[in-house]
């Protein structure tokens, strides 16, 4: 079956595993081998093609267009650029967390003329950093509402002189309450304000409210045989790309250049022209390399580019600004903390009969992208369970903490934590192991989520649930562990105060911006056939180190069917790139690849068209589309238009919410000592339906990521915050894991196609943020035969929750 | 940063000079792990700083069973794990310097700079006291000696005086029937500050079954790396069984004095105490036994 060149239709039901058990980090090895009898496409790690048929290059372990590039230290990032003339900028900020501006004090002792300034008065456009909303000034102005909120920005010849001017700046400031604790902010409606601070955001603290209803859930919960109720929470979690916020500006013409490190060169465009008062089409953005993101570098640059646009325009010069470590971490968003609560009914036979779940996110000082993270933590927060009746009442607040922005998962992390560790304390209470419960809940085909959105054949998640059964020896090691637990007493030495549990979660992710919202950036690439016969492909996805540029060459060469030395990408400049839309939301293997298949082939058929005829043998197609390109443009643009029949009222919250989901279920494996409360994961198995695998390489990779990050987000990382300020706001202090923290991972693909797309793919980038944290909480709760309802679990936690 | 003269003398006599006659502060580098990051984040600042890699003294690193051992303050902590007779005499010494950073910072990293930083987590400094390792400090009048026990003064501050600097650490000869260890608690696998860290030094009788003398030395759980002096007094004399173990944490855990950070709360590390002397006692006898 080739099912990628020919439509999705011959993919529906067909399971396939496309990369094996990837075992104790030795990679390299590919066991094959397809129990559902579909072709194998599994991957060598090291980066072995074997080609499905000529020409294939999708669904290959094509090693990173980027990674020789990046191991020789030719990779060019922002502060890599020349340094020649260039002004180093810096950013004078609040120094409390909530206050009344009352003007800036500049010590007459420094020689400012040696410097350039500029505070929300020398702003020649809007005062705003454009992102859902628009409450986030460039600048403070009249009040400062998070520790660190930027007052004036100034330039200097070099770091030592920029900072005895930073230094000279005194910020006058009349301190007002400061607001901290997010379940406390909404202010009620008739609320007058009294002897307390003004509110941090409009009239109530409230950024944005979401309700989804689904049938009658507080009827279905009256009539429930059994109803659990349980309350959970997560932290914030710092992003830690290896590469600081960096951006640099300059003057070109009448409008100015930003080069920097970004996932989102199409928000920049539009920000600068807003803060400079001048049009789009005079502000261009030249992405640099970029050293990770996982959502930190979607909103913030905005605010950056804002900043150093400012300084390059008064000043007349480029200017650069990269952050230190220690400023990156403090002022930068984080993921928003969350406190979820479910109640939630059974029929007798342990099926649901009604969801009732309230939501509530720490928003921060301003909404920046708030209001869209929310809306994916509503959707998820009922989790892939089918149930007839849901209520959902999700809030995202302000406070006086840094604002809280996209990281990985965007939301659903949070409720998926939630969802999952809730669901084996509902287990308990019925009687039933979590692995049944679960079966006699998820979705299938055909079901409806909590939004009304149906799934289409790819729903059904039990197959994913299974495949993780069978993978972890889920039944064999939970006896085992068990086992090892009551057997405890007979072993002496330190393995006496060990125990072991396992544990597992279900969970989705939508793939895809929400509802409307891909159909609103009408998401645009080309392709050009050129004179030398290879295809040119423009997009403005941007490569983070998670393989963007490969994939984007495979599925480009998988439209027009040719191999990938076929294929170049043009360099990303959006006075010519077309505006594909943000890299995030998991969307560019499926939404971008969407428009890559149906450019490339229809390419394809004006190349043969112009030839007269097919071309089956790839050099005389290459030369024909090389004849074609001498003899006039060849472009092929393709645009986003949503699928037949997609709808979601964004009012309402109904409807198809996102494209599809991918599904994940993961299982976790570990040790506890009961001594040190420290927490071994021992063995991780990962499975997931994407539908659709790109590159089973760069996949894996992904997910072995993912589980690094949400580990680190389950077990350790812990943002210690104090009058507003993240005090250990460095390496050494916010403790990540490393690699001796990793146990083996195995990672499993199923290919269950959505078929709105024509490669059937599903989002990855995030997907396994989702799953590895409430599969560590129920783990716990195995061994330990103890609740874990909040993240993270250090090792204090544990033994605190032994007294 | 704020910029800074640098000096690379060969000889002690001359570091010495330099640093007393420095006009402003003037720091030493050894390894630079430390030291170099704290000028990058503005946390010490320096007019001068002295780099002593190139002093010979200063990265000798010298073992006989007899005379016991002489490190070279900037000597780097590879060198002592990867020498089998120092690591089979002085195993806590080894403990430690394998687990401070990834390799690329053992191979920069010293004992003399992880005990002139002075922090109480340092990995290494609770060893230097189990193992009763004496300070020879240089300066212009001459050289004088301290143990390591009275070196550090308080968190970041030891008796070095302006122009001086630690030339080397002086180990006793191994006695026998002796060994030790260092074991620290962190929230992570590896590359990290101790939240608490405990080294045990032990030496049993001819039968080997009974403690003649022992020293058990605190990190982070105090001003400055301390020794457990009630526990060490009770030990002598104890049999070498689990229950002397357990029994020496607890008496240790009244002579930590930590303090509630982002890193642990003062219970925690009480706590930690406890299990990390009962691990390290069980951990020297066990090597004792087994003749290392």
């Amino acid at each position: 079956m080739d099912a990628m060149s020919s439509g999705g239709s011959e993919h529906v039901g067909a399971e396939r595993i496309v990369a094996e058990r990837i075992d104790d980090h030795q990679g390299g090895d590919n066991r094959g081998g397809d129990p559902g009898g579909g072709d194998n496409r599994g991957g060598d790690r090291q980066g072995t093609i074997e080609r499905r048929s000529a020409g294939a290059a999708m669904g290959q372990p094509v090693r990173r267009w980027d990674t020789v590039a990046k191991l020789r230290g030719e990779t060019r990032f922002v502060d890599d650029l020349p340094r020649a003339g260039v002004l180093v900028g810096g950013t004078v900020r609040s120094p409390v967390p909530h206050g009344r501006l009352l003007g800036l004090r500049f010590d007459p002792a420094f020689d400012w003329s040696t410097v350039t300034v500029v505070t929300a008065r020398d702003i020649p456009g809007e005062n705003v950093c454009p992102i859902v909303y628009r409450d986030q000034p460039v600048l403070a102005f009249d009040r400062v509402r998070y520790c660190g909120d930027p007052v004036a920005l100034i330039a200097a010849e070099d770091e030592e002189t920029l900072q005895r001017a930073l230094d000279a700046v005194a910020v006058d400031i009349e301190p007002l309450a400061s607001l901290f604790d997010a379940r406390s902010a909404e202010l009620p409606p008739e609320a007058t304000v009294v002897s307390a601070a003004p509110p941090v955001y409009g009239t109530n603290n409230l950024y944005r409210r979401i309700e989804i209803n689904k049938g009658n859930a507080s009827e279905a919960l009256a009539k429930a045989a059994v109803v659990v109720e349980g309350e959970y929470e997560t932290g914030a979690q710092e992003h830690l790309y290896l590469e600081p916020q960096g951006m640099q500006a300059e003057r070109e013409g009448g409008g100015i250049v930003l080069r920097g490190s970004m996932q989102c060169p199409y928000y920049l465009v539009e920000a600068v022209a807003v803060n400079l008062g001048i049009p789009e089409s005079q502000v261009r953005v030249v992405p640099c390399a970029a050293g990770g993101g996982f959502g930190g570098k979607e909103d913030f640059p905005s605010l950056l580019a804002g900043h150093a646009a400012l300084l390059a325009w008064k000043s007349g010069r480029p200017v650069r600004m990269v952050y230190e470590r220690v400023e990156d971490i403090r002022y930068t968003s984080k993921r928003h903390p969350a406190w979820i609560r479910h109640r939630t009914g059974f029929t007798a036979d342990g099926r649901l009969a009604g969801m009732e779940v309230e939501l509530l996110l720490d928003g921060g000082a301003y909404s920046t992208l708030s209001p869209l993270v929310l809306q994916r933590a509503a959707v998820h927060a009922a989790g892939p369970y089918a149930c007839d009746h849901v209520r959902i009442d999700a809030r995202v607040v302000a406070t006086n903490h840094p604002p809280r922005g996209a990281f990985r998962g965007f939301g659903g992390p949070q409720a998926a934590f939630a969802m999952e560790t809730h669901l084996d304390r509902c287990a308990t209470r019925l009687g039933l192991d979590p692995v049944e419960l679960r079966r006699r809940n998820l979705v299938r085909p055909g079901d409806t989520l909590a939004t009304g959105q149906t799934l289409g054949a790819d729903g059904n998640v039990r197959t994913v649930l299974d495949r993780a059964l069978a993978e972890s020896r889920f039944v064999e090691r939970r006896a085992a562990c068990a086992a090892f637990n009551a057997a405890a007493d007979t072993r002496t030495g330190a393995t006496r105060f060990h125990r072991r549990g396992i544990g597992l979660s279900c969970f989705m992710h939508g793939t895809g911006l929400n509802g409307n919202a891909e159909g609103f950036f009408r998401s645009r690439v080309f392709i050009d056939a050129t004179e030398n016969g290879r295809f040119r492909v423009s997009t403005s996805q941007i490569e983070l180190g998670q393989g963007t540029e490969t994939i984007v060459a495979q599925l480009a060469a998988e439209g027009l069917g040719v191999s990938l030395d076929g294929i170049e990408l043009a360099p990303l400049d959006t006075a010519v790139t077309p505006n594909s839309g943000p890299t995030v939301a998991s969307r560019t293997a499926a939404v971008i690849g969407r428009l890559l298949i149906e450019a490339g082939r229809r390419l394809r058929t004006r190349v043969e068209q112009f030839h007269g005829g097919p071309l089956a043998d790839e050099s005389e197609f290459r030369a024909a589309a090389a004849r074609l390109a001498a003899a006039g443009a060849t472009r092929e643009v393709a645009e986003y238009t949503p699928p037949p029949g997609f709808a979601w009222d964004e009012a309402r919250h109904r409807g198809d919410a996102y494209l599809g989901f991918s599904w994940g279920c993961y299982v976790v494996e570990l040790e506890v000592d009961l001594l040190t409360g420290e927490t071994r994961p021992l063995d991780i198995t990962a499975v997931q339906d994407i539908g659709c695998v790109v590159n089973p390489m760069l996949a894996s990779g992904q997910v072995e990521g993912g589980v690094v990050q949400a580990l680190g987000w389950a077990l350790m990382e812990t943002a210690v915050w104090r009058d507003g300020q993240m005090v250990n706001a460095n390496m050494t202090d916010y403790v990540i894991p490393t690699a001796v923290d990793v146990p083996p991972i195995h990672v499993v693909f199923l290919e269950q196609p959505l078929e709105r797309l024509p490669h059937g793919a599903k989002g990855l980038g995030e997907l396994p943020h989702e799953g590895p944290a409430p599969a560590i909480a129920n783990a716990l709760r195995h061994a330990l035969g103890r609740d874990f309802n909040a993240i993270p679990i250090t090792p204090e936690t544990i033994l605190a929750s032994q007294d | 940063m704020r910029n800074f003269d640098y000096a690379a003398p060969t000889s002690l006599a001359e570091a010495a000079s330099l640093l007393a006659r420095a006009p402003g502060t003037a720091r030493v580098l050894a390894g630079g792990t430390d030291l170099i990051v704290q000028l990058r984040e503005n946390v010490r600042e320096a007019d001068l700083v002295v780099d002593v890699k190139r002093i010979p003294e200063l990265t000798e690193l010298a073992y006989s069973a007899g005379t016991g051992l002489h490190l070279g303050a900037s000597t780097p902590c590879y060198r002592i794990y990867e020498d089998p007779a120092v690591s089979a005499a002085y195993p806590a010494l080894a403990d430690a310097a394998r687990i401070i950073g990834g390799w690329q910072i053992s191979s920069r990293a010293s004992v003399g700079g992880n005990l002139c930083n002075s922090s109480p987590a340092g990995d290494s400094l609770a060893p230097l006291l189990a193992l009763d390792a004496r300070c020879v400090i240089v300066g212009l009048d001459g050289t004088r000696e301290v143990a390591a026990a009275d070196f550090c003064t308080a968190p970041g501050r030891n008796v070095l005086a302006k122009g001086e600097l630690l030339a080397k650490l002086v180990f006793p000869a191994p006695a026998p029937k002796a060994s030790s260890a260092y074991e620290r608690f962190i929230p992570r696998n590896e590359m990290d500050i101790a939240v608490a860290g405990a080294s045990s030094w032990v030496q049993l009788n001819a039968a080997g079954d009974t403690i003649i003398d022992a020293r058990v030395a605190l990190s982070a759980v105090a001003p400055t790396v301390r020794l457990a002096t009630a526990a060490n007094r009770w030990l002598v004399g104890q049999p070498a069984v689990e229950a002397t173990f357990e029994r020496a944490g607890e008496l240790a855990r009244e002579s930590a004095s930590p303090i509630s950070d982002m890193r642990g709360t003062v219970e925690f590390r009480r706590h930690l105490v406890g299990v990390l002397v009962k691990r390290t006692l069980a951990t020297a006898v066990a090597r004792a036994l087994a003749g290392e």
